[in-house]
């Protein structure tokens, strides 16, 4: 298949950066399809994605390139995240496999391009880095800063006894 | 621990944090860097609170940094470097550091490099984040610091962890609730109270709360700091809603009673509450004798002052912190941890009993055994050969109505007291059925001769009732008038009813019947467009009431089947062959068998808690992994010889391959459902199981608790000085038999056989004893029953009440009918007193959230 009959998308980052991406993957976010459509097809003036950077936007398509054969969101979603499976697939896993600045950016970029399913998979990830974890590790884990006093902590913990595991 | 950050610390702004981020790397590279990396090693973790002096001398080297010029032109230098240059030089640079100072880089490269997603990400995120949280993971993440203290109870995020446990709420109850709160709130303002003056009392009204007899706030034992005692208080406050709720209720309730004719004078006494001790009334009582009100000033001063959502607050309060006097909305976190402490109760088996009648007021009782019942969080149903249907109160545990009409034995009934269904249905030996009026006992529909012989039970839903009988048929009616072509007609009837110049069909118009069973007919159920149907010629079986066929039939009893449960998925059956079998519903396979009685079961009842999202398609993945398990087991070899299966007891529905009984159900093993699947039984055997699945038992229904219906009678004898009564209702009495705790089982089995002796029967004793010593034990010399009960066909026919043809045996308790929801077990048996086993246990708040959880069925 010859590259000129893909239909190509161009894309400019909050810091100028210029992508030319495949449309259907571009799509994968629906604040560019809304566009795309809102507008009539894209020529080749730049859809701008204020904001996200460069680095970001590189990574996000990364993701829409991978899941860009991806069934379209369906109400099942909604259902999936009501019985909380953090489960996430192999390459969505390693794909999440960044610096906390940049795990938080996706997300953030995510949430702004409209991209529901790497918002889900970027929150899920955020989850298992809290499970299963103590109140002090998990402050360790974001460099949180404790502000309970130790009464504070003492009378939390005690009164969170009753959904001790039966 | 931790101490409170310095109040002039500045801190990384939370709106824009990775803006922040980069400013602070600009501040870094260039001026001061002091008053931004002190706050921040603060706030790191108790590594780094004793280490102040190095903090100092970390503020000091950087002080001179920045004093000396040429730092500053070195470091302007080095950072005109390309990165990976940058990189070697930091890295060549870390290396020649004590380790001290080394750590300082590290602790300030964690900073850098890890952030509070809390500050970071909006808070609708944050909450998408905690959405995949446990309860218990989101508790403790209110525990890591107060912004994230704020997100983890938001309401949305614990309606969700509600739902997910399979619980539902009935919404009447808690907007009764809410109302009933709101109203007593305004009625307090508009006696022109200042809060202030309120407030001052506070004191006072905390002495009077720990005067008071019951304390409300027993689930705060650690009563002591101070905002603890203000937590309770406020709750407190709202407790005394309730007293107005049950006036309002009595109101209601006397203004019902025209109905009952000779018991008149009885109802009307017991509708006095100032005149009673009963447990309910007594705080109204207590109220309406205290001058001052004072507790009650704390409902209003919550009201008036919803905390603001930056509080620290240690419980989840009672209503959302969003509520103002307009609308007081219950919160969520609330009701998910009293929901939760309910079943803690069922666990660890934390229950009072209690009797209907109440033991002050033995002449409120039926006079002969109680054959049906049904309850709901306020009333309870009962039906007995003494011909009488009785309506109790069980905030009361009072009666407030009989209806008089049956010629015999009431054998079965079903109500549904909301005001658009307001009716009672009841059959009975007379072979009539009868439709009442719920809200004034009045008769609506007489229908005599319904069947041939004794109706032994019926079902109704808001389009039609169905009836079964000893005649062996199943019949079904209209609950509303129809249209004579109307989709509800069974299609047979059809042309019967075609005639163009009638009008529509009556009410309780017979539709169609069903025949196929070779025995009586002793249970029914119905769902959607199928009824299905228990029988003594041991078969259960499925019809479909349009077409009037047989659909489905579910095989596995060796006897006689005396009640059935049909949720649409699964069919859970009850049988004189002392188990209890649960079907998949569609594959008609048996995906458990629960052996635990010695006699036959007589009574079941089955929430399996499914979430109202769970598909069919979840259910049948769920199983298709437990035969995966199967298949894989039976490749490796790992499987018993068909003849050593053969041998191995029925399985109680564990997921492990070797129990397997079933490969290609469309239910799992064991029937799914949520962690909190319960299965109640009742039996001839006098005892009732409480079946929980077991995780240690690879999900197998275990019987959990037993509970003894007769020695809660026996340590009551009726008729006796109600103090007497009284001090013996303190009693636990019921005996527990706790499978995963031999040593408790003892001591409880010890108790129990002294408590037995001590009532003077010794043979009960032994029955007890044999009761609770496990399932293998033989009963002792069981009593046959007589010729008369036995079903006309089949060589082992399940026995059914036969009414008025029942002699009345004092010495039994066996168990007709039983029901339970979140709060109570209550069960109606051979004797005439009803009774319950209550796992709110007497305090307030779960009996508040058993009021509020509709889960009856």
């Amino acid at each position: 298949m010859a590259a000129a009959d893909v239909p190509m998308v161009v894309l400019q980052s909050s810091d100028e950066s210029i992508f030319s991406v495949e449309q259907k993957i571009a799509e994968r976010s629906m604040l560019i399809k809304n566009m795309i459509e809102d507008l009539g097809t894209p020529g080749d003036e730049p859809i701008p994605i204020m904001n996200v950077t460069e680095t970001v936007l590189r990574k996000v398509l990364d993701w829409c390139d991978h899941h860009k054969n991806d069934p379209p969101p369906t109400t099942e979603d909604d259902a999936d995240s009501r019985k909380k499976t953090t489960d996430i697939e192999d390459w969505d896993q390693k794909y999440m496999q960044v610096d906390q600045e940049m795990l938080f950016e996706i997300i953030l970029a995510a949430n702004y391009m409209d991209i529901k399913a790497l918002l889900d998979v970027g929150c899920k990830t955020v989850a298992n880095m809290i499970k299963g974890k103590s109140p002090e590790e998990i402050r360790k884990t974001f460099n949180i800063q404790n502000d309970f006093t130790p009464e504070e902590e003492d009378q939390i913990r005690r009164e969170n006894e009753w959904a001790e595991d039966r | 621990m931790a101490s409170p950050p310095p109040l002039d610390a500045p801190i990384v702004s939370p709106s824009q944090p990775s803006h922040a981020h980069r400013a602070f790397i600009m501040r870094n590279t260039t001026t001061t860097t002091l008053p931004t990396i002190q706050p921040l090693d603060e706030g790191y973790s108790e590594e780094t609170r004793s280490q102040s002096d190095s903090d100092m001398t970390y503020a000091a080297m950087d002080e001179t940094a920045v004093a000396d010029p040429t730092v500053e032109e070195m470091l302007q230098l080095a950072l005109r470097l390309p990165e990976e240059k940058r990189k070697q030089l930091t890295m060549s640079i870390v290396r020649s550091l004590s380790n001290d100072n080394k750590e300082h880089v590290r602790l300030l490269i964690d900073h850098l490099t890890h952030f509070d997603p809390a500050s970071y990400l909006p808070t609708e995120i944050m909450l998408q984040t905690f959405s995949y949280l446990s309860p218990q993971d989101l508790l403790t993440a209110s525990a890591v610091s107060r912004s994230w203290r704020q997100r983890a109870f938001d309401e949305r995020l614990w309606q969700l962890c509600f739902a997910r446990e399979g619980w539902v709420v009935d919404p009447r109850a808690v907007e009764r609730f809410e109302s009933a709160a709101q109203k007593y709130g305004q009625a307090r303002i508009e006696g022109g109270l200042t809060t202030e003056r309120r407030r001052d009392k506070q004191p006072m009204a905390l002495e009077r709360r720990e005067s008071r007899k019951r304390r409300r706030g027993e689930a705060f034992h650690e009563s002591g700091s101070e905002s603890e005692s203000a937590a309770a208080l406020h709750l407190d406050g709202v407790a005394d809603v309730v007293p107005e709720m049950v006036e309002q209720e009595v109101e209601e309730m006397e203004g019902l009673e025209t109905n009952s004719h000779a018991e008149a004078d009885a109802t009307a006494q017991s509708c006095d509450p100032l005149t009673e001790n009963g447990i309910v009334l007594s705080n109204a009582v207590n109220r309406d004798h205290d001058p001052d009100h004072t507790y009650d000033s704390h409902i209003y001063s919550h009201i008036n002052h919803p905390p603001t959502p930056a509080d620290f607050k240690l419980r989840p309060p009672v209503f959302q912190s969003t509520s103002n006097l307009s609308s007081l909305k219950l919160s969520w976190p609330y009701i998910y941890k009293q929901r939760r402490r309910l079943e803690a109760n069922w666990d660890k088996q934390r229950y009072k009993t209690f009797q209907l009648p109440h033991p002050d007021h033995p002449e409120e009782g039926h006079t002969e055994c109680v054959y049906t019942i049904q309850h709901t969080a306020r009333h309870l149903v009962s039906g007995s050969r003494d011909k009488t249907i009785r309506i109790w109160s069980l905030k009361q545990n009072r009666l407030t109505k009989i209806l008089r009409g049956h010629k015999a034995s009431v054998l079965c009934l079903q109500f549904d007291e909301r005001p658009e269904e307001d009716i009672i249905v009841s059959g009975g030996s007379d072979s009539s059925v009868i439709i009442w009026k719920f809200s004034t006992g009045e008769m609506i529909k007489h229908i005599e001769n319904a069947h041939a012989e004794p109706i032994l039970n019926l079902r109704f839903d808001d389009r039609y009732i169905v009836t079964c009988s000893k005649d062996k048929s199943i019949k079904i009616w209209s609950r509303h008038a129809l249209a004579r072509d109307s989709e509800l007609i069974p299609t047979a009837s059809l042309e019967d009813f075609a005639d163009p110049k009638a009008g529509l069909l009556d009410p309780f118009t017979h539709l169609s019947t069903i025949r196929g069973h070779g025995a009586a007919v002793n249970a029914v159920q119905i769902h959607d467009y199928t009824i299905v149907s228990a029988s003594g010629d041991r078969t259960v079986q499925a019809w479909d009431i349009l077409s009037g066929k047989n659909v489905k039939n579910y095989h596995g009893h060796t006897k006689g089947i005396a009640c059935v449960q049909f949720d649409g998925r699964r069919v859970v059956s009850g049988s004189s062959d002392n188990t209890v079998r649960i079907f998949d519903a569609d594959k008609q396979a048996e995906v458990a068998c629960l052996q635990g009685h010695s006699k036959l079961v007589r009574t079941v009842q089955a929430r399996f808690g499914d979430l109202n999202i769970t598909t069919d398609a979840e259910l049948e993945a769920e199983a298709r992994r437990a035969d995966n398990g199967y298949h894989r087991a039976n490749a490796s070899g790992q499987l018993p010889t068909p003849q050593r299966r053969s041998a191995t007891p029925r399985s109680a529905g564990s997921n492990r391959p070797e129990d397997l009984q079933t490969l290609g159900a469309k239910i799992p093993p064991g029937g799914g459902g949520s962690q909190w699947a319960k299965i109640v039984s009742g039996s001839y055997d006098e005892t009732v199981i409480v079946w929980r699945r077991d995780k240690h038992e690879a999900g197998a229904w275990v019987a959990r608790v037993k509970l003894q219906q007769n020695l809660l009678l026996r340590q009551q004898p009726r008729r006796t000085r109600p103090d007497a009564q009284q001090q013996q209702q303190q009693q636990p009495v019921a005996a527990p038999q706790v499978q995963q705790q031999p040593q408790f089982q003892a001591q409880t089995q010890a108790q129990a056989v002294q408590a037995a002796q001590q009532a003077g029967h010794a043979a009960v004793a032994n029955m007890v004893n044999a009761a609770l010593t496990g399932q293998n034990v033989p009963p002792p010399a069981a009593p046959q029953p007589p010729a008369q009960h036995a079903l006309p066909m089949g060589p082992n026919p399940t026995v059914i009440p036969q009414g008025n043809d029942t002699p009345a045996r004092p010495e039994s308790h066996r168990i007709f009918k039983l029901q339970f929801d979140a709060r109570r077990i209550i069960c109606c048996s051979q004797n005439a007193t009803i009774v319950g086993w209550d796992f709110a246990n007497g305090e307030r708040e779960l009996e508040w959230v058993g009021e509020w959880c509709a889960e009856t069925a």
